[in-house]
């Protein structure tokens, strides 16, 4: 992919846009490995810029955040995990209308599912395997979601897998440079499980899931009620400080009009009843 | 727990009732809390005049069949009081 000398791009989530801006192009070709996933933002003016460039004396690369040094060092993985995190900071704390959330989205035909659940819960494992099955990916950790029927929209960034995700899918051929890791995390890139197109912005609400991972375990599928699923969404809601009665009112309006469902798992091969149920309940 | 208590409401919390449940947010305690069809039903009957035993009485009233009924309303309470939306 050729990439310009100097360049930036806006990334946006929940009506706040963020600038990478770089300065040669191997900071440009890491920018796009980072957010070349995210659609695109209207033009708008960021409540962040971040500054990468390839260092000249040493060798890796260096991110600014105005006058703050996010990163430097050599590892392109580490200064990549540093700036998403940065960047789901500023979009959390910046965001005053509606609900930001710890959550992965998918979405069939432009209907959403929220997948809810702490970090280890397998959040992005199931995102995956759903890629894999024909669901566009939107991201696995940080959702913006507007309260009642409005319009949901992810980080699509790269997939973040804890421990061995590589045993979790024997069948995936992942050439070195479509991985990176950082500390006990592997970054993964939508495109290795089939996602070759930006994702839409934003998908109309649909189906939330609770899912718990767990080796071993029994499937189990189970509707959950209004107010449980209210709670889920409660814990996992990162700008509640900007909110009143921190978004739990938000969160129940969403729990109103959108059906969730506690599922359980132990393997991928039990989760046939699960597509059942939810491409059955596709519109 | 001595059922003659009167517990009176935290004035700052919020309530959302879903299909019967109701989630609870307390400004003060910062704080949510999900209760159950049950532990509604107690929140809901709470008004700053009735005990615990007259709130356990008319939900026998209204239960007949509720084996459970006494210990279920003590848990509510001390559930309630626990996470500070109710006192004495």
């Amino acid at each position: 992919m050729k990439v310009a000398e100097k360049g930036w791009r806006l990334a946006a989530l929940g009506g706040n846009s963020v600038a990478l801006e770089w300065s040669d192009a191997a900071a440009g070709l890491w920018v796009g490995r980072l957010v070349g996933a995210h659609p695109g933002a209207a033009p708008s003016l960021p409540v962040a810029v971040y500054r990468v460039h390839t260092n000249r004396i040493e060798p890796g690369l260096t991110v600014f955040n105005g006058p703050q040094c996010l990163y430097t060092g050599a590892d392109p993985a580490a200064g990549a995990h540093a700036v998403m995190e940065a960047l789901m900071r500023v979009w959390a704390l910046r965001c005053r209308d509606g609900l930001m959330l710890h959550a992965a989205l998918m979405s069939k035909q432009g209907r959403g599912l929220l997948i809810r659940g702490e970090s280890g819960a397998g959040k992005s494992s199931l995102a995956a395997w759903l890629l894999q099955q024909g669901w566009t990916y939107h991201g696995d950790e940080q959702m913006y979601a507007q309260a009642s029927d409005g319009p949901w929209e992810g980080f699509v960034r790269p997939l973040c897998f804890k421990g061995d995700w590589a045993a979790r899918f024997p069948a995936l051929a992942a050439p070195p440079e479509s991985i990176a890791r950082v500390g006990g995390q592997t970054l993964v890139s939508p495109n290795l499980f089939g996602q070759d197109v930006l994702p839409a912005v934003s998908v109309r609400p649909g189906l939330m899931l609770f899912p718990a991972f767990r080796p071993g375990a029994e499937f189990s599928l189970q509707r959950v009620p209004a107010g449980q699923a209210t709670m889920h969404l409660v814990q996992g809601i990162l700008n509640g400080g900007n909110l009143n009665n921190r978004g739990v009112a938000q969160a129940a309006e969403i729990a109103r009009v959108c059906p969730g469902y506690q599922l359980s798992y132990g393997h991928f091969d039990q989760l046939a009843p699960l597509l059942e149920m939810l491409e059955g309940s596709q519109p | 727990m001595n059922t003659n208590l009167i517990p009176q409401r935290d004035p700052g919390c919020e309530e959302e009732v879903l299909e019967g449940e109701i989630v609870l947010y307390s400004a003060s305690a910062a704080t949510a809390l999900y209760l159950n069809e049950s532990a509604a039903l107690v929140w809901q009957l709470i008004d700053g005049q009735r005990r615990i035993a007259d709130i356990e009485s008319l939900l026998a009233g209204a239960y007949p069949e509720a084996a459970t009924l006494k210990g279920d309303v003590i848990e509510a309470i001390e559930a309630l009081h626990s996470h500070g939306v109710i006192h004495w």
